[in-house]
């Protein structure tokens, strides 16, 4: 069963911190963050931003460990899919997550 | 014993009954897999009478063929067969069928839940179906909108037929994943290791843990608007708290991966049948496992895009229309690696090589389409026309249908032991081909020009006219070629002549057998040390015959298999099947009685129906076959193993695991519902929250641990071979106090007609005390089998698998005391 949480693991961690964006973009607009200004940026947009940057520090994370002689998997079949994966993930996580940088307001 | 002696002897243990009791009592995967593919099979066809009535509708302008209300109604139910009755029941079927064959095993991890998926399958399908003959089907799209769908806007019955029969039918889709998820990674023959197992095993094994993932949020949906067209909670009401955005988002939820549910099977077939009739070996095997692993991820990031005319704001837009463009990239790495295995082999241009050629002509400009819509500016031009029609019969047909029926004329000669020989199939390929582009090419561009989806008429004069005819002369030439097929199906089983056991020359365990297959599947339980085991050793099916592997000697009646590490595929323990049943159909029909009783109103029927269900499913539990003799078991080739329910990870365990998956997502959805409805829904916050209750939270967190304590002490002592008694104890004591405390919050849960909040509330602290009342009675079933102890004392396994259970109801107990004792403090 560890084998499995090694392949499915970065994929899950990358829908965590998809979901997790969306949903703090939903309590941001929802909490008015963007009409609260944060050194000439909004709260929303500085929430934003850094949230993004924490997703992205999460998924190198896991990539990193997902390689570390700990956690790696002996199998060499499952420690190339998942390290696969976790270079997907991360790649997933920059490409879907960055509008949080580009378009950080409530429209 | 000589092969045939052992022929015979598995035989007579492995069949099902003879004449009309065997089809009720069988418990036989590959009789159940026949039996889901024949009525899948049955749903195309109705699916395919409702597409041409819909083309008939639209041939001309203005057609007087139906009027609108009956034209709802069969756009409605052409959908929700189609998605619901036919393509997840058919991967199911295929799934049942194949997987112990090509796993080399001999029957699935529970033949019971088997037969008793298939039964609900077939009860909530024929609920559909007599909606439909009364003139009762749904008729709100079979994505079920509110308010459309509210009972202000679609007052009878017709909306209750499709919540609660897909509902119903979902119960067998749920059955059906956790049995594959289970089988997979623990009925596999020796030797097969997660990197040898067969390429269609691990697409199986993607799209069941996806059914666990998707289909929760929809069952939540469908109970939250039965309630609220029932009962009146406003969960959809704007006025009242409520939004009918919730439903899009649980709708969706679930109706997007469900495309890569239904495509994932169908590109495991693919991926078994293109390198065969290449004469190579899958190219990239690792990338394609990688890749299929990261479809079915991203396909959860991808619901939105549904919702994209909404007014959700834009960066949401942007996330998610992201999303959807990068799913291209791991659908574009398993066709690159199939062209990669034509590339290198020498295909031959077989039929189902021809329909392969269909699937990726068809499928590719399916996907391209797929690209379009999800840029936000050109869906929302493209938004509720035609070409989304076409766009999404370019995925599931070309992704679906066409690899599907590739699979079947690749599998007729296992399925029927027959070679073939009439060759109507190539004419009804050309004309199934050919009447698809020409149906749903043409759909795209009317769509294009404007035409919308679901509306019964279009106006003389807006230059529709002759591409609709078009569109319809090619949908009957295609309807035409699909009655073609099962014309030649027919003539093939009925009197093509006896073909050899591996006319495709394939290296898969499955064309390792006598064909058409017997009950047993493998005479012994090979060893494998290879992808492609029969390619490796032709002498292979031989051996198995002649029982040189393990459980080569039958013993009594006793159906045996053996489960191995889910990894390394070491054998880990001797698993006895229970026999022939009519249980898993009388537990359906007392699951159909309660969903009965919902969808008539008569509400007294329901408790009822699930005492029933409780006291069968009691039976069932307690009549688990073991083998006389306990302790290790002698199991072939020098090998003593335990048996798999001594041990402390039975089966049973891990298939509760799974199902407990699933149940999470359930509950996340509904965190997710009270969470969106609080930050996003109008008309929020309340008139008046739930109040704290020291009390109430005390109560429920003390009984909570004390049960999850209890049981952990309970299973210390059976694992001592000591009895659980106070354990056993402790733990119902501890459940008890819990019901008390949830049942006192229920009572506080406000007016629930009035405000969507109080009704959540209801919903949340429901759903908890129904997981406690599941806990009481497996924990008071426990304590039955320790007060009699014996040959009926709780064994490891029993206790661990209660102690799952017991374990998520506290947790579900004390979560969901907390978020609603403490909403007030959190505005």
């Amino acid at each position: 069963m560890k084998e499995i949480v090694r392949i499915v693991i970065a994929m899950l961690v990358w829908l965590a911190v998809f979901s997790a964006l969306y949903g703090l973009e939903g309590v941001g607009c929802a909490a008015g963050w963007h009409r609260i200004p944060v050194n000439g940026a909004t709260l929303f947009q500085a929430a934003m931003t850094i949230a993004f940057f924490v997703a992205l520090l999460i998924l190198v994370a896991v990539l990193v460990a997902l390689r570390a002689p700990r956690f790696r998997s002996a199998s060499p079949f499952v420690a190339h899919i998942s390290i696969v994966l976790a270079v997907a993930a991360l790649i997933a996580g920059a490409w879907t997550l960055f509008p949080a940088l580009a378009l950080s307001h409530c429209a | 014993m000589n092969a045939l002696a052992r022929h015979r002897a598995l035989s007579r243990i492995w069949s099902s009954e003879p004449g009309w009791r065997g089809v009720i009592s069988t418990v036989n995967h590959s009789d159940i897999g026949r039996m889901f593919l024949l009525v899948a099979t049955l749903f195309f066809l109705i699916g395919g009478v409702l597409a041409m009535l819909i083309r008939t509708q639209l041939a001309t302008p203005h057609s007087a063929f139906v009027a609108p209300a009956i034209y709802d109604q069969i756009f409605t139910m052409h959908g929700t067969v189609m998605m619901f009755l036919f393509a997840i029941p058919l991967f199911e079927g295929a799934a049942v069928y194949l997987l112990p064959k090509l796993l080399g095993t001999r029957d699935l991890a529970y033949p019971r839940l088997s037969a008793y998926g298939f039964w609900c399958y077939v009860f909530g399908g024929l609920m559909l179906v007599f909606a439909m003959l009364a003139g009762l089907a749904p008729d709100s799209g079979w994505f079920m909108y509110p308010p459309l769908s509210s009972s202000a806007h679609s007052p009878g019955v017709n909306a209750d037929f499709w919540l609660i029969g897909v509902t119903f039918v979902e119960v067998s889709a749920i059955a059906a994943a956790v049995e594959i998820c289970v089988s997979i990674l623990k009925f596999r023959a020796p030797g097969m290791s997660l990197d040898l197992m067969p390429i269609f095993a691990w697409y199986a094994l993607v799209t069941a843990l996806m059914i666990l993932m998707g289909f929760p949020p929809l069952i939540l949906g469908s109970i939250l608007l039965e309630l609220e067209r029932a009962f009146g909670f406003p969960f959809f009401e704007s006025a009242l708290g409520g939004s009918p955005l919730l439903w899009q988002h649980l709708f969706w939820l679930f109706g997007h991966p469900e495309v890569y549910i239904i495509f994932l099977p169908a590109a495991g077939v693919i991926s078994t049948v293109l390198p065969v009739m290449a004469r190579t070996r899958l190219l990239g095997y690792r990338w394609i496992v990688a890749a299929a692993v990261a479809l079915a991820f991203l396909s959860f990031g991808l619901w939105v895009h549904h919702m994209f005319a909404t007014g959700i704001p834009h960066m949401g837009l942007a996330f998610f229309s992201a999303a959807s463009t990068l799913v291209a990239v791991p659908t574009g790495i398993q066709i690159f690696a199939w062209l990669g295995t034509l590339w290198k082999g020498q295909p031959r241009l077989t039929l189902p090589m021809l329909y392969i050629i269909g699937f990726f002509f068809t499928f590719v400009i399916g996907g391209l389409t797929g690209v379009m819509v999800a840029i936000v500016p050109f869906d929302w031009q493209a938004h509720d026309t035609a070409f989304v029609t076409a766009h999404l019969h370019y995925v599931l047909f070309g992704g679906f249908v066409f690899p599907m029926l590739a699979g079947l004329y690749y599998w007729l000669p296992q399925f029927t032991g027959r070679k073939r020989f009439f060759r109507i199939g190539e004419m009804a390929f050309w004309l199934i081909f050919l009447g698809f582009n020409g149906a749903f090419l043409a759909m795209h561009w009317v769509g294009l020009l404007g035409q919308r989806r679901r509306i019964a008429w279009y106006p003389e004069d807006a230059g529709w006219t002759e591409i609709n005819l078009m569109s319809s002369i090619s949908a009957f030439i295609m309807a035409i070629g699909v009655a073609m097929v099962v014309f030649d199906i027919a003539l093939h089983a009925l009197l093509a002549i006896r073909g050899s056991r591996n006319p495709w020359g394939a290296g898969t365990l499955e064309w390792a057998m006598p064909t058409p297959p017997a009950a047993y599947n493998f005479a012994s339980i090979p060893i494998v040390g290879d992808r492609e085991p029969l390619a490796k050793d032709p002498a292979l099916a031989n051996k198995i015959a002649r029982g040189e592997y393990f459980l080569g000697a039958p013993r009594g009646d006793l159906r045996e298999t053996l489960t191995v590490d889910a990894a390394s595929g070491r054998p880990e323990a001797l698993v006895i099947f229970p026999g022939n049943s009519t249980l898993p159909i009388a537990l359906a029909a007392a699951t159909g009685a309660a969903f009965l009783g919902a969808l008539i109103r008569v509400y007294w029927v329901i408790p009822l129906a699930l005492l029933f269900v409780v006291g069968l499913s009691l039976r069932w539990g307690w009549s688990q076959r073991q083998a006389t003799h306990s302790g290790l078991q002698n199991v072939g080739r020098a090998t003593l193993l335990p048996q798999a329910i001594e041990t402390d990870r039975s089966p049973g365990w891990w298939g509760s695991v799974f199902l407990l998956g699933a149940d999470t997502v359930l509950y996340g959805s509904l965190f997710f519902g009270y969470a969106f409805l609080w930050t996003v829904g109008p008309n929020w916050p309340p008139p008046q929250w739930l109040s704290l209750s020291i009390l109430e939270l005390a109560l429920g967190l003390i009984g909570a641990a004390a049960a999850a304590v209890g049981l952990q002490a309970a299973a210390r002592a059976v694992s001592r071979g000591s009895p659980p008694s106070l354990g056993v104890l402790l733990a119902l004591t501890g459940v008890a106090i819990t019901i008390a405390a949830l049942a006192m919050t229920l009572t506080r849960a406000g007016q629930l007609t009035d405000y969507a909040y109080g009704a959540t509330i209801f919903v949340m602290i429901a759903y908890a005390l129904i997981h406690a009342a599941i806990a009481a009675i497996m924990t008071s079933s426990l304590a039955y089998r320790t007060w009699r102890g014996g040959a009926a004392r709780p064994r490891t396994s029993n206790v661990n698998i209660v102690r799952l259970w017991t374990d998520y109801a506290a947790f579900v107990a004390a979560t969901s005391l907390i978020a609603t004792q403490f909403s007030s403090y959190l505005t």
